[in-house]
């Protein structure tokens, strides 16, 4: 098991993770089914309002942790204590009041909101379990959507309408409408732009910095949360092998994993230099 | 409007080219309606000529085919020799009974499979799914002409329905027993088609539906907590309904084709045992009559599936899929 670190006070974490495993049925037919373990004993925590990064390669259950983190999928093992609860295992009916406090942001943009949706709908969705009157939901949508620096005019529009970098502000703003206490951003920036990811980043950090937000941040660009995350944490193969505070496995990467990460996000970087020196 | 004025001109250029098709098919086939007079010593050649001449085969395959252009502008689609009279009121009268047991027969499927697809889908690899998996696969590779054959097999074997043939609408009956001795008649028919159908249909919708569970906006939707039935009815539904919708159209489009051999086997009086018989006589108009009524419900189908889409799905409405 690899060492934890805390990001906060010592005694309290607001989120932590203690020996969640997720497996999976990756074929056979009843009594021969074969499992794939996508998650393996994962311990790690967060202080409130700070920030972890969870890297790795694909398929290094990165996402699977997310899922289980926002009770998207139930973990076979372990606890998921959330401001003290454990919500690893509760029924559903519990979990629906747990639900607002933890959001998730998803990898993609243009398909984690309804298509069919206009702006105002698929911000205004959350609000509508909560009770929430017509004339309530539209004011807390114009407000949630310019803090996502988009226009409340806008939210006629349908969602077909909007770039990709602008749903995934729509889907940060949807995710604002619960009040949540922790953010869960499962590969947030895949196929934005460079310009937009910084804008986007950016966007992310001024929100927690206002609404004192929990970030869990999912990706396999380590070059780009290292400028997000107070923490990170490194999987290989379904298990955590190295976290550590940014700065730490920055400097002093222990593992394989974590240097070739770091290697690859410098080719990336070189490259880039090289490209961005040819055009001028 | 546009967008309809320019389907229904690609509908009836599909219709004439359907009819082409039909009559340079027809020429190429051996034989003729004829062709049994002539092995009669007692009919000369002559006579035969005659009769040619007077239903105008001896004449090109261009001026024929613009006799019965011009026929079916008068709503007759040629004459049948066979029965000496139009092709129009011909197939009319046997397609009203056709349209009976295949409408009955896809209300049936639809409102059994829709259900059913996704009930399936929101149980995946569940037993029930397995073992309807495992039973579709079955049912969708054996002949239809099989299937029905086996059905009417079990029902003649332990005489599970009084069978009967001939035609439906009888006189000085009340119309209670005219309903019933309708729906009796109709039972095996309609069974097998729903059983066949079915099949098909609760697969695609459970792939349908599968796919869409599968979605970000439906796991963020469920990540808000809300209700399972909301997420079922307000994102799954109609994000699934495209290729049901699409499939509805082919549905429609084989209102008139799609029974014709179940209708053949159970002795159902329908279009299919009228077409069988026209063809083994070569009675050509009454063949491409048939066709043609396929191909406009085809047409008709797909157009009314176009429509339904447009709905359906604002994506299509806004016109953001071609651009995307």
């Amino acid at each position: 098991m690899a060492n934890s670190v805390r990001t906060s006070e010592p005694n309290h974490p607001f989120l932590r993770v203690q020996g969640l495993s997720k497996r999976y049925l990756a074929g056979g037919r009843w009594h021969r089914r074969v499992h794939m373990a996508a998650a393996i004993e994962i311990d790690f925590e967060i202080g409130k309002g700070k920030t972890l990064a969870l890297v790795g390669a694909s398929g290094s259950g990165k996402s699977t942790v997310a899922r289980c983190v926002t009770r998207l999928e139930r973990p076979d093992a372990g606890q998921i204590w959330l401001d003290g609860r454990d919500i690893a295992q509760l029924s559903r009916r519990d979990l629906a009041l747990v639900r607002p406090g933890i959001q998730m942001i998803f990898q993609d943009a243009v398909t984690s909101i309804n298509p069919r949706f206009s702006a105002a709908e698929a911000i205004e969705e959350p609000l509508r379990i909560q009770g929430k009157n017509s004339s309530e939901r539209r004011s807390i949508a114009e407000k949630v959507i310019q803090e996502v620096a988009l226009s409340p005019a806008w939210l006629d529009r349908s969602v077909m309408q909007f770039s990709g970098g602008q749903r995934q502000r729509l889907a940060i703003a949807r995710a604002l409408t619960t009040q949540p206490k922790v953010l869960v951003l499962d590969e947030a920036f895949t196929g934005l732009d460079l310009s937009t990811q910084a804008q986007i980043a950016n966007l992310l950090l001024d929100l927690q910095a206002a609404h004192a937000l929990t970030c869990l941040v999912i990706s396999h660009d380590l070059t780009l949360v290292t400028n997000m995350a107070d923490a990170v944490a490194v999987m290989s193969h379904g298990r955590i092998v190295e976290q550590g505070s940014t700065r730490q496995i920055v400097r002093d990467p222990k593992h394989e994993e974590t240097k070739k990460l770091l290697s690859s996000a410098k080719t990336a970087e070189s490259q880039l230099a090289r490209r961005a020196g040819a055009s001028a | 409007m546009r967008y309809l004025g320019r389907t229904l001109v690609r509908a009836i250029l599909l219709l004439a080219g359907i009819s082409i098709l039909c009559f340079l098919f027809t020429e190429m086939a051996p034989g003729s309606f004829f062709d049994e007079l002539r092995l009669n010593p007692q009919v000369s050649p002559e006579t035969i000529a005659n009769l040619r001449s007077r239903y105008g085969l001896d004449q090109p395959l261009v001026v024929r085919y613009g006799r019965w252009v011009k026929s079916a502008a008068r709503a007759d689609f040629g004459y049948s020799i066979a029965y000496n009279a139009p092709v129009a009121p011909l197939l009319w009268g046997r397609a009203k009974n056709t349209l009976l047991l295949t409408a009955t027969g896809m209300l049936l499927t639809w409102l059994i499979s829709l259900p059913l697809g996704v009930w399936l889908a929101a149980r995946r690899g569940h037993m029930l799914d397995q073992a309807f998996s495992i039973a579709s696969s079955f049912v969708v590779s054996i002949p239809e002409v099989v299937i029905a054959v086996a059905l009417l097999a079990i029902v003649v074997r332990w005489r599970l329905l009084p069978l009967s043939a001939g035609p439906l609408h009888g006189e000085g009956i009340s119309l209670r027993t005219h309903v019933q001795d309708l729906a009796t008649r109709m039972l095996l028919p309609v069974t097998i088609l729903v059983f066949v159908e079915s099949a098909i249909i609760v697969r695609h919708v459970r792939a349908s539906v599968l796919e869409v569970l599968g979605t970000p906006f439906v796991q963020a939707a469920h990540s808000f907590g809300i209700c399972r039935a909301r997420v079922l009815f307000r994102h799954v539904l109609p994000a699934a309904a495209s290729p049901a919708i699409s499939l509805f159209g082919f549905s429609l489009a084989g209102l008139v084709s799609g029974s014709l051999l179940i209708e053949v086997i159970c002795g159902w009086p329908g279009l299919g045992p009228l077409i069988l018989e026209a063809t083994l006589s070569r009675d050509l108009y009454l063949v491409i009559g048939g066709i043609m009524l396929s191909a406009l419900f085809m047409v008709g189908g797909n157009l009314i599936a176009d429509l339904m889409l447009l709905a359906a799905d604002p994506r299509i409405r806004t016109g953001a899929l071609d651009a995307h």
